[in-house]
């Protein structure tokens, strides 16, 4: 999850009072941001995607606001008439069709801000631009450069210009293949004949998205004029990049100024910093939170959010800025009547309506299985479903088998779903061979097999599995507890002598039903396989097949 | 009386040592003890007869200060090592040395003979030793060595090997002071010869021994045998227990160790998660581990390009077979993605893809078996929970799993609402033994509100799960009315707490000395289940 530093002289001056680092982090976790770390001039916080304007001190400046009641409703962004214009050029329709822009004056912004300002547009990146991918944003000087500038296709050797960490004319071509931060981003342009670049009249480049700026509009301290452009595949998400980047610019001291964009067929000014509008009725947030609000009360707690809201007949009116990307449905306006009233003050109690409580069949199988188990010396193990194919079948001499396979595991641990749970056991034997003799384990749980018929494709199936490691372990260790499992569950089987090279040949058997179904398979563990493991100690183990035994969940 | 405090056994080695009248070895102990009791003994007579056993409690009279065991060498026996064979077959290294020396006209420079030598410097020490050689420089100003002095043509210790290589072994006491002296130099020297000690204990009755032993010399041996170490079954049939009197055992001896078989801490857990879940009037249930995208992700609501559904967080199944969403709820899910789908949502405004859709994947939540449940049951009032296994693409370590368990519970019912949905979740923990819960916003793209809780624990918030209330786009497509309050909490991480763990993956390693030392009352206990009287 992302997270923002906030600098506790900064949120003071936009908050005009003092605030302890603790009160200032029991106040964001009211807001729903984790605390990472408290320190003496700052807390770091983690907030949730879905609050991107949260990305800078700014944005959690205009709700702790609201929260400590030194401005409520939504702040207002007044937009002065555009003078920059931007043309979108036909030629990036199929590459990265859109592109929106900003203008911001008279910042003043140290050292301090501007990597701020960098750390907010990274998160914005990965929040809403899907690393770049949907939106890439690009921040630069505006008296560096001369409008109009053109958003346009560019052939991969021409149009060559300084990137940011360069010191020579790089063709895009170049940029892609050996700048660091172009080869990072490259994959985003692959399979594409041109790349897009803003021009300026000049034809100089500020930018190619979504992969570098030129080194020419680089943000240096004391900047006074700043040109946004967002580009991207996703109108809205561009948008709204812009309008959290130019909320943040204009509570950092700026005015905001309109760019003219001119696509092919339609003309835009940007941003439009337009707030939505939504209503919320007083009885779904009553009965969605158990509480008996006014609509008053509803459209008090809402400002105290940022939000504009007014009280109508039992219907509140919501205007939220531009921002606030989050709002999708009323809700959404739910929470933050919630957060406002403070999920503390709520008083809880229990659901109302009397049900009876049950437990599945499998869960019953498994606990009057335990307790035999436990009954006969047996001590519980208990292991992850996933493994690997070494486990499962090289070390046991096993053939494969039809089995869950893993398309992209991070580990080589991990490759596939168990398909069988003796080679776990021999493993667990494997590492205890420090631990006192004799040594009896077992497990109850899953395997999983492929099966076409669900819609799925795979069925976890419930196994018993159990193994007796000792100087003496033998064939008989697991006879016996066969031959008990089956009067605990009151069941006729028969004990056919198989092959499996698993097991030791001639000590090898197989369980079936009186019906003939096969329930099981036991022996004693061929010693190859215990070298496998690295186990120099007999042992037997023997597997059963609930699932054909009972009808579970 | 006191000699009722003795073993069996030790009570006869007292009434032997009184017999004997003397300080005797364990052999004569156990053969005079044969004599007096094997008549009374019975099938226990050989056991008398054995000398380890008379030593074993001889120690312990001696422990009780009622014999004294006096440890005596009788007799030393010297005999031939691996290194003294080839000594005595090729010559000892010094005499080699010289050899070589006088076949070089008597000296040698240092280089040379290393080359000839292996054991050249063992050589050179002894041969300085016995006054055979010197070592000095040559005009060159090479090392070189003479030969020098008189050179016996046999030495007492050549003497010696040859002796031991004949007869094996001899006594040192059969030795002359001449050839004593060379052994003594062999002994020196590494794995040339041996010397074997045979030591013999001699044991005598202390004042208080003599005592007891007095005592005891007043009874018959019959009456001292009647004591028995086993009651058997022999002696219950034939009644003659009767005549017989157990013997006392040192109740604070050690004793090899047993272990009950037990059932694995976390399924112990989990059996209580279920029991308080059941208490609070919920029905268990159960769905696949392999699953979905469809009911994973697109039924609760997560864009498909969500970043959880990236490959490095979710475990993609490798295969050409497509899962099949369910035909019913498709379009109604699309619409819900791309633009709300008629329930007042904006919805996420992109095209939803089926096929996407159709992935099969390792479930990330059990949240995935909630929703199949939901779409299936829809009336209120549903009450469910399951405690199962979940996985996320991550790399193990201390504090992360790629599988482990989560605690899913879900209430629907027609006053359902976030107050009920915080006193469940706080009514749960107390369940289990945390009392003191608070509760924080929070996010998940299937919620709202949303909330995580957070336990107090050892001076200490501990966030152990997210919950909320299903969004409108999460019920709406599957035709649900009534609100759904819905949680998912951890459990390997509330197994931490109540086990004391700091190592998240000790629960699949399986140390069976953990398993079988980890007591099964500590989660009752922490949980307030059962506590113990002050």
């Amino acid at each position: 999850m992302p997270i923002v530093n906030v600098k506790l002289s900064k949120l003071e001056r936009l908050l005009g009072r003092r605030l302890a680092p603790e009160e200032a982090a029991e106040a964001l976790a009211r807001l729903g941001l984790g605390i990472e770390e408290i320190t003496a001039d700052a807390v770091k916080a983690e907030y949730n995607p879905n609050r991107p304007d949260f990305s800078s001190l700014y944005g959690i400046a205009r709700a702790l606001q609201g929260v400590y009641g030194v401005k409520t409703g939504a702040p207002k962004y007044r937009i002065a008439r555009p003078k920059v214009i931007v043309t979108a050029d036909r030629s990036v329709e199929g590459v990265r069709p859109f592109i929106v822009c900003g203008v911001v004056r008279g910042v003043s912004l140290d050292e301090d801000d501007l990597e701020d300002l960098i750390t907010m547009q990274e998160d914005l990146h990965w929040i809403l631009g899907r690393g770049r991918r949907k939106v890439a944003i690009g921040l630069h000087n505006l008296d560096s450069v001369e409008p109009p500038f053109i958003y346009k296709a560019t052939k991969p050797d021409e149009t060559p210009f300084i990137p940011l960490k360069a010191t020579a004319p790089m063709t895009p071509r170049e940029i892609l293949e050996r700048h660091e931060i172009g080869s990072k981003y490259a994959h985003l342009l692959s399979g594409y004949g041109e790349y897009p670049v803003i021009v300026d009249a000049r034809g100089d480049v500020l930018s190619m998205p979504p992969i570098i700026n030129s080194s020419r509009t680089e943000l240096k301290p004391g900047v006074r004029n700043v040109f946004i452009d967002v580009t991207g595949t996703d109108w809205e998400k561009v948008n709204q990049a812009l309008n959290i980047l130019v909320a943040a610019l204009v509570d950092a001291g700026g005015r905001a100024e309109g760019v003219i964009l001119r696509y092919p067929n339609r003309r835009y000014v940007t941003p439009s910093m337009r707030e939505g509008r939504i209503a919320v009725k007083r009885s779904y947030v009553n009965s969605l939170l158990g509480l008996s609000l006014q609509d008053g009360e509803i459209a008090r707690l809402l400002k105290a959010m940022r939000l504009d809201a007014k009280a109508g007949k039992g219907v509140v009116k919501v205007s939220y800025p531009a921002y606030r990307v989050d709002i999708m449905h009323p809700v959404d306006l739910v929470e933050e009547v919630a957060i406002a009233y403070g999920y503390g003050n709520m008083e809880l109690e229990p659901p109302p309506t009397l049900t009876f409580g049950s437990l599945l069949p499998d869960t019953y199988v498994s606990e009057l299985l335990r307790d035999a188990m436990i009954g006969m010396g047996y001590t519980e193990v208990f292991n992850t479903l996933l493994t690997n194919e070494n486990n499962q079948y090289a070390k046991m001499l096993a053939p494969e088998e039809p089995r869950v396979k893993l398309l992209n595991p991070a580990t080589r641990e991990y490759t596939m779903i168990r398909t069988w749970i003796i080679p776990d056991l021999l493993r667990n034997l494997a590492d205890n061979q420090r631990n006192l003799y004799p040594q009896r384990i077992f497990e109850i749980g899953d395997v999983v097999k492929p099966d076409l018929t669900k819609p799925e494709k795979a069925v976890r199936l419930l196994h018993l599995a159990a193994a007796s490691c000792h100087g003496e372990a033998g064939f008989n260790d697991v006879k016996s507890l066969a031959e008990e499992l089956a009067r605990v569950m009151e069941l006729e089987i028969n004990i056919q002598p198989a092959e499996h090279p698993s097991f030791i040949p001639g000590r090898t058997a197989r369980l079936t039903t009186a019906g003939g179904e096969e329930i099981g398979l036991m022996g004693e563990i061929h010693p190859q396989v215990l070298e496998n493991h690295g186990l120099p100690m007999p042992a037997a183990a023997l597997e059963i097949k609930l699932w054909r035994i009972y009808q579970l969940a | 009386m006191e000699t009722l405090r003795l073993h069996r056994l030790e009570k006869i080695i007292l009434y032997t040592l009184k017999q004997l009248n003397k300080p005797s070895t364990f052999g004569e102990v156990a053969e005079k003890a044969y004599q007096l009791f094997s008549g009374v003994a019975g099938e226990d007579a050989e056991a008398i007869r054995s000398p380890s056993a008379v030593a074993k409690a001889c120690g312990w009279l001696q422990s009780k200060g009622l014999v004294s065991i006096e440890e005596k060498v009788v007799s030393k026996t010297l005999t031939i090592g691996a290194e003294g064979i080839e000594y005595a077959r090729n010559g000892l290294p010094e005499r080699r040395l010289v050899e070589s020396l006088k076949l070089r006209g008597g000296s040698a420079g240092i280089s040379v003979l290393s080359q000839e030598m292996p054991s050249l410097a063992i050589a050179l020490n002894w041969a300085k030793r016995n006054g055979w050689v010197e070592i000095g420089k040559d005009e060159g100003g090479e090392t070189v060595v003479r030969l020098t002095g008189e050179i016996p043509s046999k030495t007492p210790a050549e003497e010696l090997l040859d002796i031991l290589m004949l007869d094996g072994g001899v006594d040192m006491k059969d030795l002359d002071d001449r050839l004593r002296k060379a052994a003594e130099e062999l002994l020196k020297r590494q794995n040339v010869v041996k010397l074997a000690e045979r030591r013999e204990h001699i044991i005598s009755l202390t004042d208080e021994g003599l005592r007891i032993a007095s005592e005891l010399a007043l009874l018959q041996p019959a009456e001292i045998f009647k004591e028995v170490t086993k009651l058997t079954p022999e002696l219950l049939l034939t009644g003659r227990w009767r005549e017989v009197t157990l013997s006392s055992y040192d109740v604070k001896a050690p004793v090899p160790p047993v272990f009950s078989a037990k059932r694995h801490p976390l399924t112990q857990l989990i059996r209580l998660v279920k029991q308080a879940y059941t208490e609070m009037g919920f029905e268990e249930i159960k769905g696949p581990i392999v699953e979905l995208a469809f009911w994973n992700f697109d039924a609760l609501f997560q864009p498909q390009d969500h970043p959880a559904r990236e490959m490095q967080d979710t475990f993609y199944i490798d295969t050409e077979e497509r899962g099949v969403p369910p035909r019913q709820y498709v379009n109604f899910v699309k619409a819900v993605h791309e633009h709300g789908g008629g329930t007042g949502s904006r919805g996420w405004g992109y095209k939803w893809s089926e096929e996407e859709a159709s992935r099969l994947i390792l479930r990330t939540h059990t949240t995935a078996t909630t929703i199949r449940h939901l779409a299936a049951v829809r009336k209120p009032p549903i009450k469910v929970f399951s405690v199962d296994r979940i996985y996320r693409n991550e790399k193990v370590d201390w504090k992360h799993l790629a599988e482990f368990h989560q605690i899913e519970g879900i209430v629907v019912d027609e006053r359902a609402n976030f107050r009920q949905l915080m006193g469940v979740i706080k009514e749960f923990y107390s369940r289990l033994g945390l009392r003191q819960v608070r509760f924080r916003p929070s996010y998940f793209p299937y919620t709202e509100p949303s909330a995580e809780v957070e336990v107090f624990l050892a001076g200490k918030w501990l966030e152990l799960g997210g919950m909320g209330i299903f969004r409108p786009e999460t019920t709406h497509p599957l035709g649900v009315k009534h609100p759904v309050l819905a949680w998912g909490l951890g459990l390997e991480r509330l197994a931490m707490i109540i086990y004391g763990v700091e190592d998240i993956r000790t629960f699949t390693r399986n140390d069976l000395n953990w398993l079988r030392r980890t007591s099964p009352f500590k989660a009752y206990e922490t949980s307030g289940r059962v506590s113990r009287k002050d």
